[in-house]
């Protein structure tokens, strides 16, 4: 790029370089104003005498690199992503996020290793693996980030407007059996991403079936790729409630809410899920009967169960979640039902 | 090095609090940046051009101040001066510096007088 020869040259160059990184509005003005300021500095310092390049540039120098200059004329709240009031949770979850997303697919892709019918050689399973991460972890990060940037712009909405609000109507402090550890809803997040990045990363081979070193994936890949996005949405299904549990630290009748109806919409999920048609691997099936029927294991109950394989699934994975949603609810109105207790009679 | 950078910020937290009154206090009658510069500069506040231009956006912004280019002159300036708004705001501010300089006087003399109960 040439030098410029002269100082107006260098003037113009400053300018153009300061007025493109400002908003169009002020762009025009603010040059002009600035050109004029810029001239009053020349002639201070050089009198009469024609300015030298030398002197526009210290002169530049000292109002500071364009994007410095023009930086100063935009308001605060748009030279930042993330602000203060946010950026603390923002570095958590974003840590959060991104250890599950990476501990999903490293033991996926290991796993994928172990598989002896794949083929693929170990160095593309190694550039699968790194360009898996780099995926991963770059959604993760942009994901997390948008998020977080929404919450930032439209936070301001979100506060209370009285003032003392926010402070008269602070939560009791919670007593021991109230308090949900900050861990727990941590452990639930991880272990939700790492499955879902299990089903993600590995469904072709997960949940085998080792017979005799053969072996046999037990749901059919076609199927868990074509309803991908609903096992996405049943893995998510619980975030909001483990988010709402890190945040509040305690049982609530809030809380009991969300519970109720994340765990509805799981159940719903999972009975849809699988009921899908042809979601067991043929091949599986076949196998499991070869082999209890060479073993004269095949009773008519156990065949009974193979038949109703699916609704006895769903009516662990509903019992599991009516006791979660049972406990949480009994906890919260134990909880409520104290606090209430205690606003009447203060003194216990 | 580390106690001079310390120093530094706070030095600049107290001017950044107290140009906007000391700017507001000058613009009675319009008076453009570079002149606003001098005129603070030979009154012991010593500010940047970088930091006062700015400033003067801002708070022509927010209503505190109005201005109209000058093409008169050889080159075209743009002036500022104080709004009702603004003069209206520089009153308070003036008023509650005044209280705090006295009170914040009392505290640094040597041997502060308690406060009144």
């Amino acid at each position: 790029m040439p030098q410029p020869t002269n100082p107006q040259e260098l003037i113009e160059r400053y300018l153009y370089a300061v007025g493109r990184r400002l908003p169009a509005k002020i762009r025009k003005e603010t040059e002009k104003e600035l050109r004029s300021l810029i001239d009053d500095l020349l002639e201070e310092r050089c009198g009469e005498s024609p300015p030298s390049e030398s002197d526009a540039m210290e002169i530049l120098t000292k109002l500071g690199t364009p994007a410095e200059l023009a930086g100063k004329y935009i308001p605060d709240s748009f030279n930042h992503l993330i602000g203060p009031s946010y950026y603390r949770y923002y570095k958590t979850i974003l840590a959060i996020v991104l250890a599950s997303a990476a501990f999903g697919i490293l033991v996926s892709s290991f796993l994928a290793i172990l598989v002896p019918s794949d083929t693929t050689p170990w160095y593309q399973l190694l550039g699968n693996l790194l360009s898996d991460l780099s995926v991963g972890m770059l959604a993760a990060v942009g994901a997390v980030t948008l998020v977080f940037a929404l919450f930032e712009r439209r936070g301001e909405r979100l506060q209370p407007f009285t003032p003392g609000y926010e402070i008269a109507n602070l939560p009791p402090v919670p007593k021991e059996n109230e308090r949900i550890p900050r861990h727990e809803p941590i452990l639930e997040i991880s272990i939700s991403l790492f499955l879902l990045g299990m089903f993600f990363f590995f469904s072709d081979s997960l949940l085998v079936y080792i017979q005799d070193s053969h072996i046999i994936p037990i749901f059919s890949r076609e199927v868990i790729l074509n309803h991908r996005f609903l096992l996405c949405l049943a893995f998510l299904a619980g975030i909001p409630v483990e988010l709402l549990k890190w945040i509040d630290g305690r049982y609530s009748l809030r809380l009991a809410a969300v519970v109720l109806v994340s765990n509805l919409a799981n159940g719903l999920l999972s009975a849809y899920f699988f009921r899908l048609p042809g979601l067991i691997n043929p091949e599986f099936w076949q196998t499991i009967e070869t082999v209890l029927r060479e073993k004269g294991a095949l009773s008519p109950t156990l065949e009974a169960v193979f038949q109703h394989w699916s609704s006895f699934l769903i009516a662990t994975i509903c019992i599991g979640l009516a006791v979660d949603a049972g406990v949480t609810l009994f906890r919260s109105l134990r909880s409520y039902a104290l606090n209430k207790a205690e606003k009447l009679n203060p003194q216990l | 090095m580390e106690k001079d950078e310390l120093l530094a910020g706070m030095i600049q937290e107290i001017r950044r609090g107290s140009l906007v009154l000391c700017v507001l206090s000058q613009l009675r009658c319009p008076a453009y940046g570079y002149q606003l510069i001098t005129l603070l500069n030979r009154n012991g506040i010593p500010v940047e051009a970088n930091t006062l231009y700015p400033l003067l956006r801002r708070l022509e912004n927010q209503g505190l101040l109005q201005s109209f280019w000058d093409t008169q002159e050889s080159k075209p300036r743009k002036y500022y001066s104080i709004t009702a708004t603004g003069q209206e705001i520089y009153d308070t501010l003036r008023r509650y510096w005044i209280e705090s300089a006295q009170a914040i006087t009392r505290l640094l003399s040597p041997d502060p007088t308690p406060p009144q109960a």
